[in-house]
């Protein structure tokens, strides 16, 4: 089988500021294939983000291998397009601005070309119409959308999502996922999807991973045999099978009262 | 300008704010404080509680200016304040913003340059009026410094500020689109830092203005300044007031100008 993205034998500590060093990820393996969906759950601060981090080269590793496209990993790659929680639009910039920014900083396309695309990737994510609005003058999850169309824009390879859609409200966030997970069946990119979101891991992932606690190592996967394409919605009212994961995940998070 | 949502935002603002729709009643309240405000100290200047030499009802500050305008000393008192004023305020302003954005984006050279910065910023630039008079001679260049040296602070340092408090979020999002140097200063930190300089703007206009004044009341021969001066070698509280007066004026249509200018610029802002 073919990889997208491998990680090898990845273990990372930070130094704390008073020079102890503290362990937060060990000994992670990991195999992606291409057009593969993996989420990662994890406790918090098991180092689901530092994973991310140092998988999209802004952060060095310490020990282990990552690489790319059977590449090794260093500094950013332009392959790989990085969505974090928090949707970083520039306030400055209208949101068809916004969703233009990397194809901009790229040099990808000409201006009328650019326009274009984040019109098409705009009705997209719903937004007809917004082209022209501030970021300030839209709600959280109008916001977070803008930035699902911005994280297409490139028409990247890998997509790395750090807790994406955790900012927004119960309802909002399914609204964001199905919209999100519709352009995803169409252009089946390979994703890494941190989250300590359960529900959200076993609905778009094909296979789930979980992490133990501090210093974080895998502690089991779950292959996700779940019909494509999905409707998050759909999946969490009609889907017996959508349960049966949740329970077999949650047991292993071991999460404590 | 294409979209006209101010109607459905005032609907939202919820009643016990000052919202727009109250905004008229608040004009009238100030107005109608301004007059009470003119009247009773007309009243105070007349009733003889006050030695008239000290303080002159509004009424005869009126006569004043229009004495003052009938001589043909009034405009061009007043353009010769505005002259020094501006001058020292764009240079201030435009050598501020360019410096501080330099070394706000070097964070070797501003840790460098923080202490002199603090230590210059902290000299009482006022006090330096009667040096620049010396180095500079008693004409409008001596005032043009002094304006400039108080401005040029206030700029530089909030312009630092403004490039301290750039988004991290915003640097990391342009660093994983491989963007270049160029783009990072002028797509991310130039608009970051352009509230920071429009603020700092509007707050050193009023000392600029105050460091013209106060220069031509040093050695000028011309300006608003110079009326104060003149006006309390002869005893004439009125023609202190009036060039106060005028003063105050001054400062309050430029700082009006500017909130419009800030609005258009600003107007991704909430
Ligand atoms: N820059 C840093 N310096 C020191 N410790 C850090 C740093 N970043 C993260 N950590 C620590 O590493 C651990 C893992 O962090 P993170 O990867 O953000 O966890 P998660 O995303 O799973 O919540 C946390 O305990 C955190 O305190
Ligand atoms: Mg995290």
């Amino acid at each position: 089988m073919q990889t997208e993205i491998e990680i090898r034998g990845l273990s990372h500590h930070f130094v704390s500021p008073g020079g102890k060093s503290v362990s937060t990820i060990e000994d992670i393996s990991l195999n992606v294939a291409p057009g593969e969906f993996v989420a990662i759950v994890g406790p918090s601060g098991c180092g689901k983000s530092t994973i991310l981090n140092i998988v999209s080269g802004l952060l060095a590793v310490s020990e282990g291998e990552i690489s790319i496209g059977g590449k090794k990993v260093q500094g950013v790659s332009k392959e790989l397009v990085y969505m974090p929680a928090r949707d970083s639009l520039f306030p400055w910039r209208t949101c068809k601005k916004n969703v233009e920014l990397p194809l901009e900083l790229q040099g990808i396309l000409t201006p009328a070309e650019r326009g274009e695309r984040a019109e098409m990737l705009l009705n997209a994510v719903g937004l007809n119409g917004f082209s022209d609005y501030f970021p300030s003058s839209l709600s959280h999850g109008m916001r977070q959308r803008v930035a699902v169309a911005r994280t297409f824009s490139t028409s990247p390879r890998i997509l790395l999502m750090d807790e994406p859609f955790s900012a927004l409200d119960a309802q909002t966030k399914i609204v964001v996922q199905d919209l999100f997970l519709k352009i995803w069946e169409e252009e089946k990119q390979t994703v890494l999807l941190i989250t300590h979101d359960v529900m959200e891991a076993v609905a778009l992932a094909d296979r789930v991973v979980v992490l133990s606690a501090r210093p974080g190592k895998i502690k089991s996967i779950h292959n996700i045999d779940l019909d494509r394409p999905r409707s998050v919605r759909k999946l969490l009212f009609d889907e017996p099978k959508f349960q049966k994961y949740l329970h077999a995940i949650w047991e292993d998070l071991d999460v404590q009262e | 300008m294409s979209k006209n949502n101010t109607s459905t935002k005032s609907k939202k603002t919820p009643k016990f704010a000052f919202s727009n729709s109250g905004s008229s009643a608040i004009s009238l309240y100030r107005l109608i404080t301004i007059v009470v405000f003119l009247l009773f100290w007309e009243w105070v200047a007349r009733s003889g509680l006050v030695n008239p030499l000290f303080l002159a009802p509004p009424s005869k500050v009126v006569d004043s200016i229009g004495f003052l305008n009938e001589q043909g000393l009034l405009v061009p008192n007043i353009l010769a304040t505005l002259k020094a004023a501006f001058a020292g305020f764009l240079i201030g302003l435009l050598v501020g913003s360019l410096f501080g954005f330099v070394i706000g984006l070097n964070p070797l050279l501003n840790k460098f340059c923080a202490p002199f910065i603090t230590m210059m910023n902290s000299t009482p630039r006022i006090a330096l009026a009667p040096l620049f008079v010396l180095w500079f001679g008693i004409g409008i260049s001596s005032r043009i410094v002094l304006v400039f040296s108080l401005v040029v602070f206030i700029v530089l340092t909030n312009t630092i500020a403004g490039t301290e408090n750039i988004d991290k979020d915003h640097l990391v999002l342009a660093k994983l689109n491989s963007a270049k140097r160029r783009d990072i200063i002028f797509k991310v930190a130039l608009p970051s830092v352009v509230p920071w300089i429009i603020a700092a703007m509007r707050v050193s206009f009023a000392y600029a203005l105050a460091g013209a004044v106060v220069g031509e009341m040093f050695l000028g021969q011309e300006g608003l300044g110079y009326l104060i001066t003149a006006g309390s070698g002869v005893f004439n509280v009125s023609l202190i007031f009036a060039a106060l007066g005028m003063t105050i004026a001054i400062a309050f249509i430029v700082d009006r100008l500017m909130g419009l200018l800030e609005k258009r610029i600003l107007r991704w802002r909430a």
